[in-house]
C-alpha cells in the first residue's frame, strides 16, 4: 500500500496586488506518496513556486487544505510550521541561498541549529557525510564564494537533507546551472530518490522533469496534466 | 536552543560587514569610555570630599564680622560691615557659652619671605586653634598660652607641611608683613592635613601667635574670625543661638556678625554638587542615547541587508525567537566588545591622568573607584544599548519568509 505523505485538497491561493486580486492557485488537488519523485512544470506565473511554498509551510492557502502526514498546514500556528520546516521539509532553491559568511559545512549544519531536539549524535559527522554524498568531500571549509555554481547547489542539497526530511522541495534547482552541472545535480537527486527520499521539483525544464517518476503540469493555477 | 550555534550565526553576520562593525565599535567604545571616566571622576571626587569632611570634623563654628545674607544661588554674601568688631573679649565670652569646648581668635594676612622669594598665608591665632582644626605637630613645639609679643622680638612660627619643606624647623629668616620686616623662627612643623577644597590649605599656611599677628598686621583688636569647637554635633544649633545672644548683648543688640557652621558649608557644597550630579547624569544619558542610536541605525541596516538571509533561516526551520536571538546576539557582541575596550581605555586614561597629573587627581583610586564605575556602566550601558537593538531585532522576526526569499 502506498503511503501518502502530502495531500492537497482544493487548494486556492489569492494574492492582493494593490486593488486587484490575483488567483495564483485555483483548486489544486494532488497527492505525493513516500518515495515519490515528482516534477511540477509549467510556464512562468502559473503558480509552481506558490504551490511549493504552500507544501513547505512557508505560506498558507486562501482556501483548501494542505495535509502533510495528515497534519493540516493551513491551520497550524507559525511556531508549529517552523518546527515542521525544521524537521520534515528540506528546501533547495534556484539561487542556492547559502549564507555567504559561513563555510560549506556551517551552511549544511544551519537547519540543525534551529532544530528543537538533537536528532544526530554527531552533527558534524552527519554534515560531512552528506557533503561526501553530494561529492564535496574535502570542500567542507570552503566559503560559497570559493565554490562553483554546481558545488553551491550541492551544498544546498546537503543542507536540505541534513535533518533527514520527509520531503525535499526544490524550486528550479538547476535553473542557474549549465547543462553539465545540471546533470551532476540531477544525478544526486536520482540517487537520493533511489534511497527512498521523496523529492518534489518545480521546473520549467523538460529535461529535468524527465528525470522524475511523475510529472504534473500546471497552468493558470490549475493542474492540467499528469504524465507518467 | 543551541546558544553557541546561534551566537556563531550572530558572529557570521558581524563578519559580513567588518568595516562598519569596527566603526560602530569605535563609536560605542568612545561613549562607554567617556561614561566610565565621568562616573569615576564624579564618584572619586565625592568619596574624596566625604573623607575630607570626616578628617576635618563637622562640629565647629566660625564667627565672621559683618552681616551676611544667603544668595538665591545658594551661597552667602556680605551685605553690611560690622558696627562693632569681633575682639579677644568676644572670644572669651563665646568660650563661656554652654556646650562650647574652646574658641580661638583668628587674624589673617600674608607674609613674603625674600630669602625664599615666596609668599605664604599668615594666620595669627592661639594654640586652641590647632585642637579645633585637629592639627598635630610633626616636629618641634608650640608657643604657650602666656606668650606675649614685644616689638623687635623674633616671632615664633608653626608652619604647614608644605611650607616646612622650604622654611624648616629652627630656620630663622626675615619676612615682610604689611610692608615691614620682621624676624621669624620656625618652632614647629605640622603633619600633613587634608583640607577641603573650599578652605585654604593648612599645608601651605604659616601660624603665629595672635598677639604678634594683631601687632604686625595693624589689625589691632579687630579679629577676622573666631573659630569655635562644640562638644557635640547635635548641640550646634543651640550653641549658634547662644553665641548670637551673647554677642548681640555685647554689640548693643546689633547682629553685625555671622555665625556659620562647617555643616552649613558642607550643606552648601553638597547642594551645589547635587546640581552637578544631575547635569552629569543628563550628559551621560545623552552620550548613551547617541550610542543607542548608532546601534539602532546599524542594526536596522543589518536587518534590511540580510532580509534574504532571514528568509533562508526561516525556510530551514528558524523560529521567530531564533531570529530575535541572532540579531540581539549580534548587537550584544558589538556592545560587549565596545564595553570591554571602553573600560580598558577608560582605566588606562584614568591611570595616566593620576600618574601624570597626580595632586588634584589623587582621589582616583583604582579598585575603589574605577571598578565600581565599570560595574555601574555595565548595568546601565549594556541594557540600554540592547534596548535600542530590540526594535530592529523584533522587526527582523516580522519578516515574512517568502517576502524575504524573493527580496533582491
Amino acid at each position: 500500500m502506498t503511503l501518502l505523505i502530502v495531500r492537497c485538497l482544493g487548494v486556492e491561493k489569492t494574492f492582493k496586488l494593490g486593488k486587484h486580486f490575483v488567483h495564483a492557485l485555483c483548486g489544486i488537488d494532488m497527492e505525493i506518496a513516500k518515495g515519490d519523485y515528482v516534477a511540477l512544470t509549467g510556464p512562468s506565473g502559473s503558480g509552481k513556486t506558490t504551490l511549493l511554498y504552500l507544501l513547505g509551510g512557508l505560506d498558507r492557502p486562501t482556501n483548501g487544505r494542505v495535509l502533510l502526514e495528515d497534519e493540516d498546514l493551513s491551520k497550524l500556528p507559525e511556531k508549529k510550521l517552523a518546527e515542521i520546516r525544521s524537521e520534515k521539509i528540506g528546501f533547495v532553491f534556484q539561487m542556492f541561498y547559502l549564507i555567504p559568511t559561513m563555510t560549506a559545512i556551517s551552511n549544511v549544519l544551519l537547519p540543525l541549529t534551529f532544530a528543537g531536539k538533537r536528532r544526530f549524535k554527531d552533527e558534524t559527522a552527519r554534515a560531512k557525510e552528506l557533503l561526501k554524498l553530494v561529492g564535496l568531500e574535502g570542500r567542507e571549509h570552503h566559503k560559497p564564494n570559493e565554490l562553483s555554481g554546481g558545488e553551491m547547489q550541492r551544498v544546498a542539497i546537503a543542507r536540505a537533507l541534513v535533518n533527514d526530511p520527509l520531503l525535499v522541495l526544490c524550486d528550479e534547482p538547476t535553473g542557474n546551472l549549465d547543462s553539465k552541472t545540471t546533470e551532476e545535480v540531477l544525478s544526486v537527486f536520482d540517487s537520493l530518490n533511489k534511497t527512498g527520499k521523496t523529492i518534489f521539483i518545480v521546473t520549467h525544464n523538460a529535461a529535468v522533469a524527465n528525470h522524475c517518476k511523475r510529472i504534473l503540469k500546471i497552468s493558470d493555477g490549475k493542474i492540467v496534466g499528469r504524465i507518467k | 536552543m543551541k546558544l553557541t550555534k546561534l551566537l556563531s550565526c550572530s558572529l557570521s553576520g558581524i563578519r559580513r560587514k567588518k568595516g562598519r562593525t569596527t566603526l560602530t565599535i569605535i563609536g560605542v567604545t568612545i561613549t562607554i569610555m567617556l561614561i566610565v571616566l565621568n562616573i569615576s571622576m564624579m564618584k572619586g571626587f565625592g568619596e574624596y570630599y566625604t573623607s575630607e569632611m570626616k578628617a576635618i570634623g563637622s562640629n565647629w563654628l566660625s564667627i565672621y564680622p559683618g552681616t551676611y545674607e544667603e544668595t538665591p544661588q545658594g551661597g552667602w554674601t556680605r551685605v553690611a560691615p560690622e558696627v562693632y568688631p569681633l575682639t579677644l573679649q568676644d572670644t572669651e565670652n563665646v568660650s563661656s557659652v554652654q556646650h562650647v569646648v574652646r574658641a580661638s581668635p583668628v587674624v589673617e594676612s600674608a607674609m613674603f619671605l625674600p630669602e625664599f622669594n615666596k609668599s605664604f598665608a599668615l594666620t595669627g591665632t592661639t594654640p586652641e586653634y590647632f585642637s579645633i582644626a585637629r592639627l598635630t605637630l610633626e616636629e618641634g613645639g608650640m608657643w604657650n598660652e602666656s606668650y606675649t609679643y614685644e616689638e623687635g622680638m623674633d616671632i615664633p612660627v608653626v608652619v604647614g607641611k608644605d611650607v616646612g619643606k622650604t622654611f624648616t624647623l629652627n630656620d630663622r629668616t626675615q619676612g615682610v608683613v604689611n610692608l615691614t620686616n620682621y624676624n621669624f623662627t620656625v618652632i614647629g612643623v605640622l603633619e600633613h592635613k587634608v583640607t577641603p577644597f573650599f578652605l585654604p590649605s593648612y599645608d601651605k599656611a604659616v601660624f603665629i601667635p595672635i598677639c604678634a599677628a594683631m601687632s604686625i598686621t595693624g589689625r589691632g583688636n579687630k579679629l577676622h574670625q573666631i573659630v569655635v569647637e562644640v562638644d557635640n554635633y547635635e548641640n550646634m544649633n543651640t550653641v549658634a543661638l547662644g553665641i548670637k545672644n551673647t554677642l548681640k548683648e555685647r554689640h548693643m543688640g546689633i547682629e553685625d556678625f555671622w555665625v556659620v557652621s562647617l555643616a552649613d558649608v558642607i550643606d552648601l557644597v553638597d547642594r551645589q554638587m547635587a546640581q552637578w550630579d544631575i547635569f552629569d547624569l543628563i550628559m551621560n544619558l545623552f552620550a548613551l542615547l547617541v550610542a543607542g542610536v548608532v546601534i539602532l541605525v546599524v542594526m536596522i541596516m543589518a536587518v534590511t541587508e540580510r532580509k534574504r538571509e532571514i528568509g533562508i533561516m526561516r525556510a530551514v526551520g528558524a523560529k521567530r525567537k531564533h531570529v530575535l536571538f541572532i540579531f540581539l546576539g549580534e548587537a550584544g557582541i558589538i556592545i560587549l566588545t565596545s564595553y570591554l575596550i571602553g573600560c580598558l581605555l577608560g582605566f588606562s586614561l584614568l591611570y595616566s591622568i593620576k600618574a601624570g597629573l597626580g595632586g588634584m587627581f589623587a582621589f582616583i583610586g583604582v579598585s575603589e573607584i574605577i571598578i565600581p564605575s565599570m560595574v555601574t556602566a555595565f548595568y546601565v550601558c549594556i541594557p540600554l544599548c540592547i534596548l535600542f537593538a530590540l526594535y530592529p531585532a523584533w522587526k527582523a522576526t516580522k519578516v515574512s519568509p517568502i517576502e524575504a526569499i524573493r527580496y533582491e
